[in-house]
């Protein structure tokens, strides 16, 4: 017998299909946190160390890896060195991953960025990372060449030895704000649309300059790289589904009310 | 009791760990602040023991199991195994078929697993946001505003979900989740207080 969840599930099927054969085409607007990250990515000064982190699994993927990729991207248009940092088990792999999809330009393994290893721990390791980055990398890289010995990591000890450092998560932002919010080092960060609200006190008061706030903020960074991804091909599908949700709950309601006062039976 | 197995000795060295981490936050003595910083180091080489020990635990429940024949799970077990050793051998042996596996295998089973979730997630809009009375009423009707600003159909239906959707999520919202951290950071005080103190001894184990 087909079901009130039977019919959520097919339409809900429906609505992220349609938009993925056939684009909409809605119009995304920037919103400021967005361009908050962009600016403090292009004010990057030359030859200055950026750090990139990854928080989170594949299963995130689809709102989470377009962020990173699209962040990444940028970082690479800039003569910045860029070192990689992973707080999962999965991070460097991720990172290959995203590395394997971006245009790298002129930038060389080594000399321009670098991979660290999974450094375990979660807040320990934003403690350790923080205090000396090499250090809490074990002195080697994730394919084991020593640290040392790579210019991508010259003269960089404490996380404050970074021009900039983003970091995103499927999480609560709270362990790295509680570890880094006392060096002077600049902070961005791109999360999921649902760990937004928990980060807005470090946003609002300006210790985190630049939020992508889940797939719709990787769409808008999408948009001001002018390289269209994943990120703005998923967006007509999140007006879709939004509204469902919305839809969904009136509709709920409307039979839950409706048959307390016998409107329905 | 055995010396071994006092309380005292794990509580005092909780008390020392934190109170160096403390000094070394707070104070600008560099002895200090490098202990800590050693301690932080420790505490990763501590996390990597804890991953180890993880993987020997996996093994150790599932080889029972398989051992036991356990009904409905020793096949499961054995899977398990041999899918983690299987990946753990290519991984040093043959780099571009781990990163097959990963990449065609492992991520999208992943992926589906988490997104299917979401299937759970809109048929409990459904069947449990009930707008029984006017905080519910409230919460929806910002709900409706925030939602509409992440999306962008919204800008379409109407620009003031934007303007609207930015100001609960910067105002109100900021302004409650400010209260939720300082709260929960006055509670990680005193619970760290009690620990020191011995007061709270979850972390030990056992009763």
């Amino acid at each position: 017998m087909v079901q009130a969840r039977h019919i959520i599930y097919l339409a809900l099927t429906v609505l992220i299909a349609i938009p993925l054969i056939s684009p909409l085409g809605l119009p995304v607007t920037v919103t400021r946190y967005t361009v908050d990250m962009y600016d403090a990515i292009e004010a990057l000064p030359r030859g200055s160390a950026v750090g990139a982190s990854i928080s989170w699994g594949s299963a995130n993927w689809p709102e989470t890896g377009p962020q990173m990729t699209a962040i990444l991207q940028h970082l690479f248009r800039k003569p910045v060195r860029i070192v990689l940092a992973s707080w999962t088990v999965e991070g460097p792999m991720l990172f290959e991953r995203i590395l394997s999809n971006i245009d790298k330009g002129e930038k060389k393994y080594g000399d321009d960025y670098v991979l660290l290893p999974y450094i375990p721990g979660i807040e320990t390791a934003f403690a350790a990372y923080a205090a000396d980055i090499v250090a809490a990398s074990g002195g080697v890289d994730y394919y084991g060449k020593r640290l040392s010995e790579l210019s991508a990591v010259k003269g960089v000890k404490t996380i404050d030895d970074l021009a900039y450092q983003i970091f995103t998560t499927n999480t609560s932002i709270d362990g790295e704000m509680r570890q880094w919010s006392r060096f002077k080092v600049k902070l961005g960060v791109a999360l999921l649309g649902g760990s937004v609200p928990g980060a807005m006190p470090y946003v609002v008061s300006g210790r985190i300059v630049g939020m992508i706030n889940g797939i719709r903020g990787a769409a808008e960074y999408e948009l001001l790289l002018k390289k269209p991804g994943l990120g703005l091909k998923s967006t007509d599908a999140v007006s879709l589904t939004h509204v469902l949700a919305l839809a969904l709950i009136v509709a709920g309601n409307v039979v839950y009310f409706g048959r307390r006062r016998k409107w329905i039976q | 009791m055995s010396a071994l197995r006092a309380r005292e000795i794990p509580i005092s060295l909780f008390a020392f760990a934190v109170i160096l981490l403390i000094l070394g936050y707070f104070t600008t003595i560099r002895p200090l602040i490098t202990a800590a910083d050693y301690l932080k180091s420790f505490g990763v080489l501590l996390a990597l023991i804890a991953v180890f020990l993880g993987v020997t635990d996996v093994l150790r429940v599932h080889l029972k199991h398989i051992a036991k024949r356990t009904p409905r799970q020793w096949y499961l077990s054995a899977w398990l195994i041999v899918s983690m050793l299987m990946m753990f051998a290519f991984g040093y042996v043959h780099k571009p078929t781990y990163d097959v596996l990963y990449a065609r295998l492992y991520i999208p089973l992943s992926i589906g697993v988490g997104a299917s979730i979401g299937y759970y997630l809109y048929s409990a809009f459904y069947r449990a946001f009930r707008i029984r009375n006017a905080e519910a009423a409230i919460l929806f009707a910002c709900a409706i505003i925030v939602v509409l600003r992440n999306a962008p159909v919204g800008e379409v239906i109407w620009t003031g979900f934007s303007v609207m959707g930015q100001w609960i999520t910067d105002v109100p919202g900021a302004g409650a989740s400010r209260a939720i951290l300082i709260g929960a950071a006055l509670g990680m005080v005193a619970l760290a207080i009690r620990a020191m103190l011995g007061k709270e001894q979850g972390y030990l184990g056992g009763e």
